[in-house]
């Protein structure tokens, strides 16, 4: 079975329909792109599989995460699939934490809320053995400083960092990542996708990474949608896609990337 | 749905104005003679009964409407002005006195309004119209400048402010032609949604004896008046408190229809 | 002669330093990308060379004089020699303008040559826009179309620097590239400076390069030579954390 099977989503905004009909599955490790610019539905397909859907856009058609349908459900009855099933990790890394917690307590949530969905009783000593274990995890240094710190004390890479442990904390079997590094300093960014890389491998994670950043993409996925104006316009194996692509659209953007790229290759 | 509030606010709003206007050339009856029995019930000939001297009431309350209108205009007029221009100011200003013109607006925005008409009636010779105006801008200056001193630093903060420097513009014409038309649809509204405070204030001002004095009676001073004969002439309350109620909502819908015509991003192009 | 040059120069905002005696030189011809991620002090320098404030110590020079920009004289002489182009094309152009008046403001207040509407009418097709763009307000425009305005409002001066602080990491990959089309094109006509994260922007656009770490100069020189063989440890991380597109296999 599938670990997320989306079949004909539609998304109403409140004046007009905004993605099309888009259908796609992720199978358990699999890690698949969706690629587009401003405005292609991305974020609000892989928004839709969680039911994070903002106030005033409506989803539509069928989403089966973890054999369970997402669509036209409570948000009380999806809270159960967000985390053991699914997480999510935000573009800005900083409104995705609470400024007013210290980043201790932020990610002794999920720790502790695992632990109770798995009848485990958690200590104190025991709490924070778990929270240096997963700042460890994600690279952090010195995360005894790091556990008393606010949000606003750290860097963005690192803010990024502690969204991630946190989200893999829930103990997910799907991560979505929305944009995860577009915030971020190239060298920062750089230590973000090989973080994520390596935290899928070892976790057997499977990924839903949203990005416009197509060498990024490349990067991380194995498989990607391209989607323009709310459809789906080719899919297929990052490195066909983007070596050989189909669809118009999809040529475009692999001939401006490329182009970008000759500057710097041209010159090295 | 929202024009339709617009649109109720506008009649509102519009009847008030055009019974102002008409009381400069034309009132039912002399406000200051008895043409009726004393505390008559409302009838054909007097809408709104008399009170207690016999003389029609219904032409006092139209009276009101005028008074209610000069000192809400003249508050707003004062307070945007006063507080449009010190918001810039403090806006613009070192950090030093931006601090202190901002703790100067808080203490003053803290402060009663009807306390501060009392300092100034008691500074001036007696309550009068101008007396109220003054008290009641002054009051609504301070909460418009703490709000355009935010929108100005919003508004600075912005490229095209520095691409006007790089334009060769100075302050000045930075601030006529980016700042204020940029501010302008939200302070317009924020002052609109003032008169309509001011028109209670006033009202409360002239109950408690400091706002116009007779026969230029306006609505809280006829609510104040009429407040004993409550059992045997409840129309001498209902009118006046009607009128003001129909005055400050027709106000609120205006300023709320105001602000979503006049929100840039669906504003006509 | 440099057109625009730094010499030793230091600038703190408050008690934080930015800036830790940076010298640099812009020489006719040869666009300039200066390197740097954020906390580099990139978008300080830009200002220092746009005269919209002052080094502590130290000495910016422009056209062959110090800019001094106490005095009105010589701030007008140099707001027609450097103009600017902004990163975020949202709100880089007033909101309550149309583009003529966008365009035309520059015109009246540096009291340049020429009549205000044929100069409006020149920089919008040298931005690559179509002439009914004028009566239009900015939000009827896409970033890359506003961005393309502000690069016109910048050409009315006819100056000789063009200086952009990121002007394109906010447009779309394909309108990303038409802008670097453009500015590549202007480029033989100005000399630009631009202030960028982004290695291959810098390597499209500017043959001379300098790489800015917390405040220093770590690395300067040709683009092409940077590229080939970084010297500084950062540069080499730098250009180590880039991403690639996949290449056809064979």
């Amino acid at each position: 079975m599938s670990l997320l099977e989306v079949n004909n989503l539609r998304v109403h905004g409140p004046a007009r329909e905004l993605v099309h009909g888009i259908s796609f599955s992720v199978e358990p490790g699999e890690r698949l792109g969706l690629v587009g610019e401003s405005g292609s539905g991305k974020s609000l397909t892989a928004m839709s599989t969680v039911g994070l859907l903002a106030h005033g856009l409506r989803a539509e058609g069928s989403v089966l995460l973890g054999g369970h349908q997402v669509i036209g459900q409570s948000d009380r009855a999806l809270v159960p699939l967000r985390g053991p099933v699914a997480a999510v990790v935000f573009q800005d890394p900083r409104s995705a934490l609470d400024p007013l917690m210290r980043l201790g307590d932020q990610l002794a949530h999920p720790i502790r809320r695992r632990a109770k969905r798995e009848g485990r009783s958690m200590s104190g000593p025991q709490l924070r053995a778990e929270q240096l274990r997963w700042l460890d995890r994600v690279s952090i240094a010195d995360p005894e400083r790091i556990l008393t710190s606010w949000p606003h004390e750290v860097s963005g890479g690192q803010r990024q960092r502690i969204a991630i442990a946190m989200a893999l904390a829930c103990g997910p079997r799907l991560l979505i990542a929305d944009e995860p590094t577009t915030a971020l300093d190239v060298t920062t960014q750089a230590e973000v996708l090989d973080l994520l890389d390596t935290l899928a491998r070892d976790e057997g994670l499977a990924l839903l990474f949203i990005s416009h950043d197509l060498p990024v993409v490349a990067r991380i996925t194995d498989r990607v949608i391209v989607m323009q104006h709310g459809r789906a316009v080719e899919e297929g194996p990052v490195r066909q896609v983007f070596t050989r692509p189909r669809d118009t659209y999809t040529q475009g953007l692999v001939a401006a990337a490329q182009q970008l790229e000759a500057a710097v290759r041209g010159m090295q | 749905m929202k024009k339709t509030t617009l649109w109720i606010g506008a009649i509102l709003v519009g009847i008030n104005v055009v019974i102002a206007l008409l009381t400069l050339v034309w009132l039912p009856y002399d406000p200051t003679a008895m043409s009726g029995g004393r505390l008559a019930a409302p009838s054909w000939a007097h809408w709104a009964g008399t009170d207690r001297l016999g003389r029609d009431y219904f032409t006092q309350v139209m009276i009101g409407a005028r008074i209610a209108l000069t000192v809400g205009v003249g508050a707003a007029l004062l307070g945007g002005l006063i507080g449009t221009t010190l918001g810039v100011l403090a806006a613009f200003a070192q950090r030093g006195f931006d601090d202190a013109l901002a703790a100067t607006l808080d203490i003053l925005i803290a402060f009663p309004t009807l306390l501060l008409a009392m300092l100034v009636v008691a500074a001036s010779d007696g309550a009068s119209l101008g007396t109220a105006i003054l008290a009641i801008g002054i009051a609504m200056s301070a909460i418009i400048a703490r709000l355009v001193r935010i929108l100005t630093k919003r508004v600075l903060a912005q490229d095209y402010i520095t691409a006007a420097r790089c334009s060769g513009l100075g302050w000045g014409r930075i601030v006529l032609v980016h700042v204020l038309p940029n501010i302008a649809p939200t302070v317009l509204v924020a002052i609109a949604l003032q008169f309509g405070l001011a028109v209670i204030a006033e009202a409360s001002l002239s109950y408690l004896g400091l706002g116009a004095p007779p026969p230029n009676a306006s609505w809280g001073q006829l609510l104040q008046s009429a407040q004993s004969t409550v059992f045997n002439a409840p129309i001498g309350v209902i009118a006046p408190g009607l009128a003001l109620m129909a005055l400050v909502l027709g106000i609120n819908f205006l300023a709320d229809g105001l602000r979503d015509l006049l929100d840039p991003e669906r504003g006509a192009a | 002669m440099s057109l625009i040059s730094l010499k030793d120069v230091q600038f703190s905002y408050g008690d934080t330093p930015i800036l830790h005696g940076v010298s640099l030189a812009l020489e006719q011809g040869e666009s300039l990308g200066i390197l740097g991620e954020s906390g580099s002090g990139k978008s300080t320098i830009l200002r220092l060379m746009l005269g919209l404030t002052r080094p502590d110590t130290g000495v910016v020079e422009a056209d062959g004089s110090v800019l001094d920009t106490r005095s009105r004289a010589r701030m007008q002489a140099h707001r027609r020699f450097v103009q600017p182009v902004f990163q975020d094309p949202y709100t880089s152009l007033d909101p309550r303008m149309k583009v003529r008046r966008i365009l035309t403001e520059p015109h009246a207040a540096l009291d340049l040559p020429g009549d205000a509407e044929a100069e409006a009418a020149r920089v919008l097709e040298a931005g690559g826009l179509p002439a009914d763009s004028l009566d239009r307000y900015p939000r009827a425009f896409s970033g890359g179309q506003r961005q393309r305005i502000a690069i016109a409002r910048a050409l009315i001066a006819r100056p000789r620097v063009l200086l952009a602080d990121e002007p394109v990491s906010a447009l779309d990959l394909a309108t990303k590239v038409r802008v670097i089309e453009l500015l590549t094109e202007l480029s033989r006509e100005l000399t630009l400076v631009l202030v960028s994260h982004d290695i291959a922007i810098v390597a499209a656009l500017c043959p001379r390069m300098i790489v800015l770490q917390q405040g220093r100069v770590v690395e300067a020189g040709k683009t092409a030579a940077i590229l080939r063989a970084p010297q500084h440890p950062y540069t080499q991380r730098l250009l180590a954390s880039l991403q690639h597109m996949p290449m056809e296999s064979p």
